[in-house]
């Protein structure tokens, strides 16, 4: 029982103790903004324009896609559903609250997982077995001002960006197929609809939940990379933990943040 | 202050493991040091104890006066500006070009204007005879040309300290040659240089003093000229018998 609770106990420490270092790379990453005398702006320019377009202009097309398919598949499914309740009336706005609030920051930010985060951690992985990153600290580059921010800021822009897409494509999609097979459904109405729900705090949860995924995820993806020497996998087990760990930290934000708003 | 580096009573512990144990020793300026040692014996990580790379677990260490344990990330990095590192796997940036990776210290530094740093980096890569891989990436070359880029990138802001560990392992004659010419250069230049080698010509050729490191303690420290020194090291096995 005792060896139990150790166990247990060693566990939540570091977790904590990951948590506390999130919080601080993200702090002191930040801190770097207000430098106006800070070096390699030149670079942190390109790197970031590097980020954002590799991880949301790439990765544009197939979020479309799943947005089209969410959208038409769930508008479908919850008409059936909710006629059959006689509540025909709520479909619009449960369609765009479940998109706006859920689907679409969950969906864009596994794709960015399963592209953008096993990339920033397996190349900053290799970065570190191949001694760049203290290279790069022997030529005085400041390698938070380098490496992490860019990554943090590029990856949040992106996932901000490509839910916007998401939203946009979905609640597009959902609305046609449902003024083109239900007779009793106009596009008008809907569209009509869809503004109604863009209130104030539902676009503020929303955006939270974005900007939250993101600078989490690409903090976590960072972390994980910095590590790979220390996993007994190396690179690919750094790749595989920056994905659980992003996956785990993104439902729990999610939660976290409904809840908030709900209450 | 003759002296360029100072280390104190250095311990270097990593893994649960102790490295290097109570070394002390000093870096005058325009000195060329010559660190031996068996495999595994912590050359490496003296050399890294020297650049500032790794923080000693006891002890300090003194780079032109700074100590490393007290020094804010910021002073870190400014002393690292005026120093370069090769590194044995050459630690070329794999997603720059060869022309970027060299022109990484001048811009990220704003040592010179830009037509100034298209020059030197131009003169640079005519020198190392690597103008033909300016577009390419460090994996597209070979080892010889990976070490000679890194070299490039190292001295390319003309620092006046320079650590090198093992420049001249696993290459060939014709790449030895270019980079021995190289650090022959900045001997005449006065650079100050710590390196890794075992190679007893290079040692009595360019080196001034050669430290041995014997299971993390520098059981020997003596002058290259002294015929006893380099006695010492090849009947200790640790440089080359010729």
């Amino acid at each position: 029982m005792l060896r139990f609770s150790g166990i247990i106990g060693r566990s939540v420490i570091a977790r904590l103790n990951f948590y506390g270092g999130m919080m601080a790379l993200i702090f002191y990453s930040f801190l770097r903004l207000f430098n106006p005398r800070i070096k390699g702006k030149y670079y942190f320019k390109n790197i970031l324009i590097q980020q954002i377009y590799f991880t949301g202009w790439q990765a544009l097309k197939i979020i479309i896609l799943i947005a089209l398919i969410v959208g038409g598949v769930m508008i479908a499914q919850l008409n059936e559903f909710l006629m059959g309740y006689g509540q025909g009336k709520l479909l619009g706005s449960l369609q765009v609250t479940l998109i706006l609030k859920h689907l679409a920051p969950i969906l864009t930010a596994i794709i960015i997982i399963a592209r953008s985060g096993t990339a920033i951690a397996t190349e900053l992985g290799n970065m570190i077995e191949k001694h760049e990153v203290e290279a790069l600290e022997t030529l005085g580059v400041d390698t938070i001002y380098f490496l992490v921010l860019p990554r943090i800021l590029g990856m949040t822009i992106a996932i901000f960006i490509l839910n916007i897409f998401f939203i946009f494509f979905s609640v597009l999609c959902s609305f046609v197929v449902a003024s083109l097979l239900y007779d009793n459904i106009s596009f008008h109405n809907l569209v009509e609809i869809f503004f109604n729900q863009l209130s104030y705090m539902n676009l503020l949860e929303t955006v939270l939940k974005t900007i939250f995924s993101g600078v989490g995820i690409a903090v976590i993806c960072i972390i994980n990379g910095f590590k790979a020497t220390s996993f007994k996998g190396g690179v690919p087990v750094a790749g595989i933990n920056a994905v659980v760990g992003s996956l785990s930290y993104m439902f729990l934000i999610h939660l976290i943040l409904t809840f908030i708003f709900v209450l | 202050m003759n002296n360029i580096i100072k280390l104190e009573n250095v311990t270097y512990s990593a893994g649960g493991f102790t490295i290097l144990q109570d070394i002390s020793a000093r870096v005058d300026n325009g000195d060329i040091i010559f660190i031996a040692g068996r495999s595994g014996s912590g050359k490496s990580s003296l050399l890294k104890i020297c650049a500032g790379l790794n923080y000693p677990t006891a002890g300090d260490v003194y780079i032109r006066g700074v100590s490393v344990r007290k020094a804010t990330n910021s002073q870190m990095r400014d002393l690292h500006e005026n120093n370069g590192f090769v590194f044995q796997d050459c630690a070329l940036i794999s997603n720059m070009t060869i022309y970027q990776n060299l022109e990484l210290p001048l811009r990220y530094n704003n040592i010179c204007p830009e037509n100034e740093m298209k020059d030197r980096i131009d003169a640079m890569l005519s020198s190392l005879q690597l103008q033909d891989d300016r577009h390419n990436r460090p994996a597209q070359l070979s080892l010889g040309e990976k070490r000679l880029a890194a070299i490039g990138r190292t001295i390319i802001n003309h620092p006046d300290l320079i650590y090198l560990d093992e420049p001249l392992v696993s290459l060939d004659s014709t790449h030895v040659k270019k980079i021995v010419d190289i650090l022959l250069a900045l001997k005449e230049k006065k650079t100050t240089m710590i390196l890794i080698s075992h190679r007893t010509r290079l040692i009595k050729d360019i080196g001034s003093h050669l430290w041995i490191i014997d299971n993390g303690r520098l059981s020997y420290s003596g002058r290259t000229a002294d015929q006893e020194t380099l006695d010492y090291a090849i009947q200790n096995k640790v440089i080359d018998p010729y």
